[in-house]
């Protein structure tokens, strides 16, 4: 039950809401968007302007009580949008900024080589193996998330995992046999 | 093992890839307020489209136009927008000045209004009316400095432009045209029974002295009668009535042969001035005139067989003496400043009466309509006309308030519809 006077101050508990769901989320949020755009800056970009959609609609996304389907869902659109907006802008340059690896071990040329592969596909390529492979999504949900047809995503996949094979065929054997998924 | 590799890629971005929540939400909130705005905006530009679209729709351009009047509105209506007169709108039952927009309008049986176009705006320049309501006559603007006249058949569109006449108040070297004849302004004009002549004061451009009655035919004639006197009227088709100011009146045939003269039985000590106000009836049997006792006035009518007196009546509510005066059978009728047409002689019975009186200049109905049944106002489903409905704001509010709450509803349907599929 509300306490006395909350509904004056149904604004500023809006603003704490959404403060402490994104200060939750933000870390999960920020390795998906440096998985959908292979760099740290745009990763960075990414992950402000899906806070701030959601801020925007944080009321009605709070309402029904799923706002990490609704930042998921902004993501990657707004990822994939950024690939058909860009004839219209300045190529970005893919790759110059990338994560420091704390911890040096016999993976790193492993990581290099995948982060190297994740690079050379497409927006809507990423954004499948992103849902797929880490948020866990099957096919369908995948599909929901991107709008499009489950053979759509289906297709996507294939060819994501046909080029990082043919990028890395050693290190990247999980891929192309999906076992991830 | 796929995932691992994922998690083993990406587990020191959040370190360097480090959001800006406050300024996430500023930015957010910004962006809805925005988008409320927009919206409403967006709304609230609809609904002046609708409305504005529903208002000046006028039924009367797609309607085949009857033969004539069907009788006099109880109520002459000024829509709230108002419209150019169609081409063919069909007979009309009057024509109305409006002094709070400068400009003449036409009005029909049931007091539906339309604006004469082109018109001059000057305010004594004033379109006639034939007694059945198919023809108009009037001076009309070509451009600063220029106007012609033009014969306009209400019922079959058809207009006889007289470029020959102009615009008497155009006669100084500044307004120089080479259009031979001119009218005065200030004197009504007033169509032969069978409509084939428009009668009004002018004459040659270049003697103003000799200015009488100027006849225009709707084939194109234009004839000047020398006679001097002011123009009262049609006895018959071809007997137009003049009368001067020493009391007499007198018949002219379109030739300008004096055929008959009678002497008006005027009271005595009264002087008579017929230049704007004096009306044959429509039968020609009779003709009221204003007269003048010092600052009393007073309309008398008179039978134009013989002269006689037939009636006077005091009369200082109203403009009889610069507007012209009506017939209803036997009965003289006038406008009063209450904006009513009011029958004189039957203690002012109002006739027909004008929605906005404080708007209303000089006006005229046509006979044959005052001899037909007196019809009520446009009604609620013509909605250019609810400023005559002392509710109309109220459904205009309503209709507002469904279209946005109907907008809003659409846009939280969408936006259901969209969540549930995503």
């Amino acid at each position: 039950m509300d306490p006395p006077g909350a509904a004056l101050l149904c604004v500023d508990r809006g603003v704490e809401d959404f403060e402490q769901w994104a200060h939750a989320r933000s870390a999960a949020l920020a390795r998906s968007a440096y998985l959908l755009t292979g760099d740290l800056h745009l990763a960075e970009d990414l992950l402000q302007e899906t806070l701030t959609r959601v801020a925007q609609h944080w009321r009605r996304v709070r309402r029904q009580g799923a706002p990490d389907a609704y930042a998921r869902r902004v993501m990657h659109h707004l990822a994939i949008d950024s690939w058909r907006r860009r004839r219209s802008r300045p190529a970005e340059v893919l790759g110059a900024d990338t994560p420091e690896i704390s911890h040096v071990d016999a993976d790193a040329d492993r990581r290099v080589v995948l982060r190297d592969a994740l690079a050379r596909l497409t927006p809507r390529q990423r954004a499948v193996l992103s849902l797929r492979f880490y948020e866990d999504l099957t096919e369908a949900e995948t599909a929901a998330v991107l709008g499009c047809s489950v053979s759509t995503v289906k297709s996507t996949a294939r060819e994501a995992l046909a080029r990082l094979r043919a990028v890395a065929p050693d290190h990247l054997a999980a891929f192309a046999t999906g076992e991830g998924s | 093992m796929t995932r691992e590799m994922l998690d083993d890629l990406l587990v020191d971005v959040p370190r360097q890839v480090v959001p800006d929540i406050d300024a996430a939400w500023r930015s957010g909130t910004r962006r809805r307020r925005r988008a409320y705005g927009v919206g409403t905006g967006v709304v609230l530009a609809l609904a002046l489209v609708v409305g504005v679209g529903v208002m000046t729709f006028d039924p009367k351009r797609s309607v085949q136009p009857a033969d004539g009047p069907d009788g006099y509105p109880r109520k002459v209506s000024r829509p709230i927008v108002l419209t150019r007169m169609p081409e063919r709108p069909g007979p009309m039952a009057g024509v109305l000045q409006l002094f709070g927009i400068g400009d003449w309008t036409v009005f029909d049986a049931r007091g539906r209004s339309w604006l004469v176009p082109g018109i001059s705006q000057l305010d004594d320049d004033q379109p006639m009316l034939s007694d059945d309501g198919r023809m108009l006559g009037y001076l009309r603007t070509v451009s600063e400095d220029r106007s012609e006249f033009v014969l306009w058949d209400l019922v079959s569109g058809e207009q006889t432009v007289v470029p020959e006449v102009g615009d008497g108040r155009l006669l100084d070297e500044a307004h120089l045209t080479d259009q031979p004849y001119s009218v005065d302004g200030q004197s009504p004009g007033l169509w032969s029974p069978d409509d084939q002549w428009l009668a009004t004061v002018g004459g040659p451009r270049d003697a103003k002295g000799e200015w009488g009655p100027l006849l225009m035919g709707v084939d194109g004639r234009v004839q000047h009668l020398p006679v001097r006197g002011w123009l009262v009227g049609w006895l018959a088709a071809d007997r137009l009535a003049v009368v001067r100011a020493n009391g007499e009146l007198i018949a002219v045939d379109p030739d300008g042969t004096i055929v008959d003269r009678v002497e008006l039985e005027v009271p005595a000590g009264r002087e008579i001035f017929g230049q704007w106000s004096g009306r044959v009836s429509a039968d020609g049997s009779r003709v009221a005139i204003v007269s003048e006792k010092g600052a009393q006035q007073e309309i008398s009518t008179f039978d134009t067989a013989t002269g006689g007196l037939l009636y006077t009546y005091p009369w200082s509510n109203g403009f009889a003496n610069s507007c012209l005066l009506g017939w209803q059978g036997d009965e003289v009728l006038a406008w009063n400043y209450e904006g009513s047409l009011v029958e004189i002689s039957s203690g002012e019975r109002v006739v027909t009466t004008y929605a906005f009186p404080g708007d209303l200049g000089c006006a005229v109905v046509a006979a044959e309509a005052l001899a037909g049944p007196v019809q009520e106002g446009p009604g609620i489903l013509e909605w250019r006309y609810w400023d005559v409905i002392w509710w109309w704001r109220w459904i205009l509010g309503a209709v507002v308030v469904l279209l946005v709450g109907g907008c809003v509803w659409f846009v939280r349907r969408t936006r259901r519809r969209l969540d549930h599929a995503t």
